[in-house]
């Protein structure tokens, strides 16, 4: 069998270089959350400028785990955790693209006459970060409640869009001359709303990697005692 | 890589090649000189007559026909009954016996009994089977002496033929749903019918060569007996090699004697190189 | 599916030395069923206790069942018929220093099968299952100990296929071979389920997850977990389990 050191240290290097496209992707989020309210086009454009970095992240760790998945034929555990790793860097690499695109739209405000905006943009973003964050931490804590949390914050979101599309529409009603904005504004709901689902989805293969089971099952109690999984060994 | 060696060492390098080489030059002298001069005295003395002829004091011939079919008789007679013994104990020590102390044993009796002097089987042959049994000096009394002489050597050739069959072997045959007795008769004595009928081979040049036991058992009558004869007690009979002793000692007819001699020599010879053939060509059909 | 062979609380003991421990375990038919564990875990004991091969070690004692279509198979059924009906495959190939056909006739011949028309039709029967006609019919003469490894691995597997066993045990069949042979011989495995029953002791984890349909877990001779082979291998709910097949021990 393979040299098994290797293979842990290894796991445990992907383990960390994750914890730190995390950290990056919760600092995009933060900037973006700062600029919009002021519609800042310089905060937004470090943004966009960061999002190559968090790419080559995401495309370095891929390579890493391509190469367990071919040398060391992982099972179990290990499997389950490389698999679930190649799907959520790329959940992340999108949470990182959509704050790239709200930067754009940001910029794209930064040049019209400023609109009234609803309010619950701010709640949105609040929701919105917090699940990114609480999907990470799950992801290495295994705590698997987190995750279920998740899942009741995105209906959250989710009806925080709706309002918000309910609002820029009866606007647009009111005052057609802004309709440019109130678009611009709609888009930047819409990708929050992304981000939001993108979590979900991490939030889901955490699940799997602690339970073993390929569909999300918020309903069911987690069985087995959390302390047996350490993912940040 | 050459190291210099120094010169003392090389001088007894060169020393011990040379003993080595004088030794081997000894020992082919040796071994040439006394086949050769058997064989030079013995030659001339052979005559189809002489093969084919009974002797008889009054027609003054001498002919060893009579011994060389008592040679014949005796291997036969012998080989019947302790090949079947031989083989048969061999594959009970091995394939069946299950106490190790009682096959140690055994064997270590076996062993014992090959370091034998063969005058002292004479010995025991003559009290046990022409005295005890009343079988009388008798082929028959000489084949079941050299039964015991040559069983250990049948003994030890079977079984080591039969530890050289791997337990693969046996393990694939049971597992077929074989008993035991027919895993060994379909399976293991074929693969080992060449170490047995090595082992027969170079018995029977035992068996030929023997003397001193045959003089005790079988004598040194010079009669012509058929098979049937031969397997009844109290029918003696010389052997060639009884024959050259009488020839030679008794009656101080060297020339006889070293016919004798030479054709035991060829004998001797044919039997070995047809035991090697014999291993080679059932080996080569076994792989 | 039914279960061809069960084995109730078994025990086994080489002298004093306990090597099964209270074994429960059922194999189903038509499946192939993989038994994993590190070395001396007694997946190779229990297997053999299955074709009662383990009555040629010297101080070998049993206690408890195992059954094969319900009939006990150490007391009620005479040994020979068992290892008819549940045949082996050794893990060094083993083929009999006769011709091939010889080889595969024999245990049919052993069993009371004599005639020429008969024998000829079970050798290239069994031949073809095996997936070595083609490459066998025309040296059906020739020694069978003048073939490759791999060939000679895919002839003892038709030998034992020749009496028409119920169960076919293959133990670290094809540890010894290369991986084109290897990948021959589980293609074949795969094939033979269909007629027959497979247990396989393995120590290579990706063989047991490719083919087997079951695999039970030995540790200590005792049986640890036992599931479909894709939960063993993908979520395993015990520890030991997890920890042996991602080499974190043994």
């Amino acid at each position: 069998m393979a040299n098994r050191k290797e293979y842990d240290d290894e796991l445990r290097e992907i383990n960390v270089l994750i914890h730190e496209m995390g950290k990056e992707v919760k600092k995009s989020i933060d900037r973006i959350i700062h600029a919009f309210p002021e519609r800042d086009a310089k905060l937004a454009n470090e943004v966009m400028e960061h999002d190559g970095v968090i790419d080559k992240m995401e495309t370095d760790i891929e390579e890493r785990c391509i190469n367990i998945v071919v040398k060391q034929a992982p099972l179990a555990t290990d499997w389950r955790k490389i698999a679930s790793y190649m799907r959520m860097i790329s959940d992340l690499e999108r949470i990182a693209d959509n704050s790239s695109d709200i930067s754009i739209y940001i910029i794209k405000l930064s040049k019209q006459p400023e609109v009234e905006v609803p309010s619950e943009f701010h709640q949105l973003f609040l929701t919105m970060r917090e699940m990114v964050g609480n999907t990470i931490e799950s992801f290495f804590t295994g705590n698997i409640d987190l995750a279920k949390d998740i899942h009741a914050q995105d209906d959250i979101v989710d009806k925080g869009f709706d309002t918000i599309v309910e609002k820029i529409s009866a606007k647009i009603k009111e005052n057609p001359e802004n309709t440019d904005q109130y678009i611009n504004y709609l888009m930047v709901a819409k990708y929050i709303e992304r981000m939001a689902d993108h979590s979900e989805n991490i939030a889901s293969w955490v699940s799997f990697i602690v339970k073993g089971q390929l569909k999300m099952q918020y309903t069911d109690r987690y069985k087995k005692d959390s302390s047996e999984f350490q993912f940040y060994e | 890589m050459h190291e210099k060696i120094s010169l003392s060492r090389r001088v007894k390098i060169k020393v011990l090649n040379i003993l080595m080489y004088i030794s081997f030059i000894l020992i082919l002298a040796l071994v040439a000189g006394l086949i050769g001069y058997i064989l030079f005295r013995g030659i001339p003395n052979i005559s189809w007559k002489f093969l084919s002829s009974k002797p008889s004091l009054l027609n003054g011939v001498i002919g060893i026909l009579p011994n060389i079919l008592n040679t014949i008789y005796i291997v036969l007679i012998t080989l019947v009954i302790v090949l079947p013994l031989g083989v048969g104990t061999a594959v009970y020590l091995n394939e069946y016996a299950t106490n190790r102390k009682l096959v140690s044993v055994i064997e270590f009796a076996t062993e014992t009994l090959a370091g034998i002097p063969s005058i002292i089987y004479g010995l025991a042959g003559m009290l046990i089977f022409v005295q005890f049994f009343s079988i009388g000096t008798s082929l028959l009394a000489g084949s079941l002496t050299l039964v015991i002489m040559t069983l250990p050597t049948i003994v030890r050739t079977t079984q080591e033929s039969l530890k050289t069959v791997p337990d693969s072997y046996r393990e694939g045959s049971l597992a077929l749903g074989s008993g035991k007795w027919h895993m060994i008769r379909t399976v293991v004595l074929p693969s080992s019918i060449d170490g047995i009928v090595t082992g027969c081979i170079l018995a029977i040049g035992r068996i030929v060569g023997e003397s001193a036991a045959l003089l005790f058992t079988a004598g040194m009558a010079n009669n012509i007996l058929s098979l049937k004869d031969a397997v009844t007690p109290g029918n003696a009979g010389s052997t060639l090699t009884v024959a050259l002793y009488m020839y030679a000692k008794e009656r101080g007819e060297f020339g006889v004697a070293f016919a004798i001699a030479a054709i035991l020599l060829i004998l001797t010879l044919l039997i070995n190189l047809s035991a090697k053939l014999v291993a080679k060509k059932l080996k080569v059909k076994v792989d | 599916m039914a279960n061809i062979i069960e084995a109730h609380n078994l025990n086994l003991w080489y002298g004093d030395h306990q090597a099964l421990k209270n074994i429960n375990l059922d194999i189903q038919e038509h499946k192939i069923t993989a038994l994993i564990g590190p070395s001396g875990c007694g997946k190779s004991t229990f297997m053999k206790t299955l074709n009662r091969m383990n009555d040629l070690v010297d101080g070998c004692r049993i206690e408890g069942d195992v059954r094969l279509n319900g009939v006990d198979i150490y007391k009620d059924m005479d040994v020979n018929i068992l290892r008819k009906k549940v045949g082996m495959v050794f893990q060094k190939a083993n083929p009999f220093p006769m011709s091939i056909y010889d080889n595969i006739a024999y245990g049919p011949r052993l069993h009371g099968i004599h005639g020429k028309a008969a024998l000829d039709e079970i050798v290239e029967r069994s031949l073809k299952q095996a997936a070595i006609w083609d490459e066998t019919k025309d040296r059906l003469k020739k020694n069978a100990l003048g073939m490759s490894g791999g060939q000679q691995q895919r002839l003892c597997i038709a030998r034992a296929i020749a009496v028409e066993p119920d169960v076919l045990l293959m133990d670290e069949s094809t540890s010894a071979l290369d991986p084109i042979s290897t990948g021959k011989i589980e293609e074949l495995c795969l094939e033979l389920k269909k007629k027959y029953t497979i247990v396989m002791v393995t120590h290579n984890m990706q063989q047991a997850n490719r083919i087997s349909d079951i695999t039970a877990f030995f540790l200590l001779g005792e049986l640890i977990e036992t599931g479909a082979t894709q939960d063993i291998f993908l979520n395993p709910q015990n520890k030991k389990t997890e920890e042996y097949i991602t080499g974190r021990f043994g």
